[in-house]
């Protein structure tokens, strides 16, 4: 059962279409991140969902229920904002409670339903204190608390780490993905860090000047973007045009500049495409010269122009034969220098080709 | 690096400038306290005498009362008017804000007796020549309108428009989110508002000089005419009445919204 429905949402500020019919399905107790560069329309597509804009176009269902007309506090969908937007003027407790009070519960009920959620996001204890009392941790964890302790039928988080220092992010990752299966909660998470979107989505939808390009696992939109735009915008990739020349059992054979090579593809390329190959840098291997090819391997050959140290890893810069500059990752013990002579391996899984520029 | 003979300076002139605003406040308070029989400073010797003399001037104590309970009233209209104004001016006017803004604060930009000969003829034209009271209440409140529209509009203008959001999200319809977030983090806004308005109202002269009627004499009237005729101390008294009534106000709203102040600065 589908948690949250977007029915091909369009929204206008003016003539200025912020997101373009937009469809896109939530299952129940999943996360999907909403990801895309700033200004994409990603933040205006989750206030669509709260209910703070209205869609000029299309149909917000939340739980079964179309709820494309009704006022912010009539969908029962909690929030963390960006700025977390405590109230200052309330105590982390008179802040959580806020959402119970409103919905008229028990104030017995109230006491006891805020002491269990703080205790769960690690708070007791701090309940008196007032937000600008606490460090932006404990202030994420309130916002997060506030939201939750209503029981939504659906979570919104804005962005909900932009604010925190590097270290504190990477924790709070894991901690809002593991809170999130513990109260199996649909979760739709806007960020335009790409890193965080995979690490915590389920699915991932990545949305681009307003319009969705791609919907998948974080694997497939990783390995098998649908265009460059995707491609570039999740990781770093090599992109080598050609034209596919043969197909065949799920491979393509690419005519590219730097040769034929074989590579992973959409089945419904046809031979004489446009294509661009898209080649993951850290799934480049630089091997000798000289080394035989394993079996289906593309090698390519190539001089070594620059190499940059990046702690866990080393980066190179490769002249292939041919007038490419390929990059490749690898481990930072690899002992290859610049002007070193080398050659590009990589399987045929490794390189995927997407339609090109005319298909 | 600020050197020691710039520092020095500077504490010079801000000592200058304290003097310049402090000397006059010092002088009525000692003229008020003159035993002597004229208005003079330095006075020839201290009393009471002349704090008597007012408690026992009837027209001293009853311009007194009216000048208060006039300043309430026009307080009170102008508190609500000017927060009311300022909500929709800053949030909802759009284009027009700018002009509306302008228009609303004119009455601290036209000269007070202007605005007061433009009251007189209106109320005359309209057939309210004779509203007493009320026309100088209304008055008032044009005047101190501006105090609170102006305060308020700055503290809603760097209002976090997101709290009333997460307040919807979290339940609460429109009106409740005004009583439980807006309102109490614009408060502080709004009590300083009304400080300026009440002492602006308590110290207006054009306007009542121009509109107040037989028996309706405020404080600063009452003041200028007793001054016209006797130039005793009791006039001192008065000023003196006043500055401690201005004192004691500013004290207990420093005290009331000093502490919301905090508030406001967590968000």
């Amino acid at each position: 059962m589908a948690q949250i429905v977007l029915d091909h949402l369009t929204k206008r500020f003016g003539e200025t279409p912020a997101v373009i019919d937009l469809s896109l399905e939530l299952a129940s107790g999943e996360l999907v991140a909403l990801l895309g560069p700033s200004g994409c329309g990603k933040t205006t597509t989750l206030r669509m969902v709260a209910g703070f804009e209205t869609p000029t176009a299309g149909r917000v269902l939340l739980a079964d229920r179309d709820l494309t007309d009704a006022p912010p506090e009539r969908r029962n969908c909690g929030m963390v904002f960006q700025n977390y937007a405590l109230f200052p003027h309330l105590t982390v407790e008179q802040n959580v409670a806020f959402g119970l009070e409103m919905r008229a519960v028990e104030r017995a009920e109230i006491r006891r339903r805020v002491a269990d959620i703080l205790g769960k996001v690690g708070l007791a204890g701090l309940g008196g204190r007032y937000p600008r009392q606490l460090s932006g941790g404990q202030q994420q964890r309130t916002a997060l608390a506030r939201a939750l302790v209503v029981n939504p039928s659906v979570l919104l988080l804005d962005e909900p780490l932009a604010n925190l220092d590097a270290k504190l992010r990477e924790e709070m990752r894991f901690y809002i993905r593991s809170l999130q299966r513990e109260f199996h909660i649909t979760t739709l998470y806007v960020t335009h860090d790409q890193a965080e979107a995979l690490v915590l989505a389920d699915r991932v939808a990545i949305l681009m000047g307003g319009v969705l390009q791609q919907y998948g696992r974080p694997e497939d939109v990783y390995h098998r973007p649908r265009s460059a735009a995707v491609a570039g915008f999740i990781g770093l990739t090599n992109l080598i045009p050609g034209r596919v020349r043969t197909r065949a059992a799920g491979r393509v054979v690419v005519d590219t500049v730097l040769g034929l090579v074989t590579a992973a593809g959409d089945p419904a390329l046809r031979e004489g495409a446009e294509v661009l190959l898209s080649v993951r840098p850290e799934q480049l291997d630089l091997v000798r010269p000289g080394a035989a090819p394993q079996d289906g391997a593309n090698v390519l050959r190539g001089t070594v122009r620059e190499r940059t140290f990046l702690g866990s890893l080393a980066d190179f810069r490769v002249d292939v034969d041919g007038g490419v500059v390929l990059r490749v990752q690898g481990r930072p013990s690899a002992m290859e220098r610049a002007g070193d002579a080398v050659a590009v391996a990589f399987d045929a899984e490794a390189a995927w080709a997407l339609p090109g520029a005319t298909s | 690096m600020i050197r020691p003979w710039e520092r020095w300076w500077m504490a010079a002139a801000v000592a200058v400038l304290y003097a310049f605003l402090l000397a006059p406040i010092v002088i009525v308070v000692l003229a008020a306290l003159n035993s002597g029989t004229y208005l003079r400073f330095p006075p020839e010797g201290l009393s009471l005498r002349w704090f008597v003399a007012f408690a026992q001037s009837r027209s001293f104590t009853t311009s007194l009362r009216f000048s208060l309970k006039l300043a309430t009233l026009a307080t009170a209209a102008s508190t609500v008017v000017g927060t009311m104004a300022s909500l929709w001016i800053v949030r909802f006017s759009g284009r027009w804000r700018n002009a509306l803004r302008v228009l609303f604060v004119a009455p601290l930009a036209v000269p007070g007796i202007l605005t007061g000969i433009a009251l007189l003829i209106f109320f005359y034209a309209v057939g309210w020549g004779n509203t007493g009271f009320l026309g100088l209440v209304i008055g008032h409140t044009l005047i101190c309108t501006p105090y609170v529209f102006l305060i308020t509009s700055a503290v809603l203008l760097r209002f976090d428009r997101t709290l009333e959001e997460a307040a919807r999200n979290l339940g609460a319809g429109a009106l409740r989110t005004f009583w439980r977030i807006t309102l109490p983090l614009i408060k502080g806004g709004i009590i300083s508002g009304a400080v300026f308005a009440f002492v602006a109202s308590y110290d207006e002269f054009n306007i009542s000089l121009l509109l107040s009627g037989v028996g309706m004499t405020p404080l600063p009237i009452q003041l200028f005419d007793y001054l016209r005729f006797s130039f005793d101390p009791t006039a001192a008294v008065a000023g003196t009445i006043s500055i401690g009534l201005a004192f004691v106000v500013v004290l207990v709203t420093q005290k009331l919204v000093g502490l919301d102040a905090l508030y406001l600065g967590g968000g």
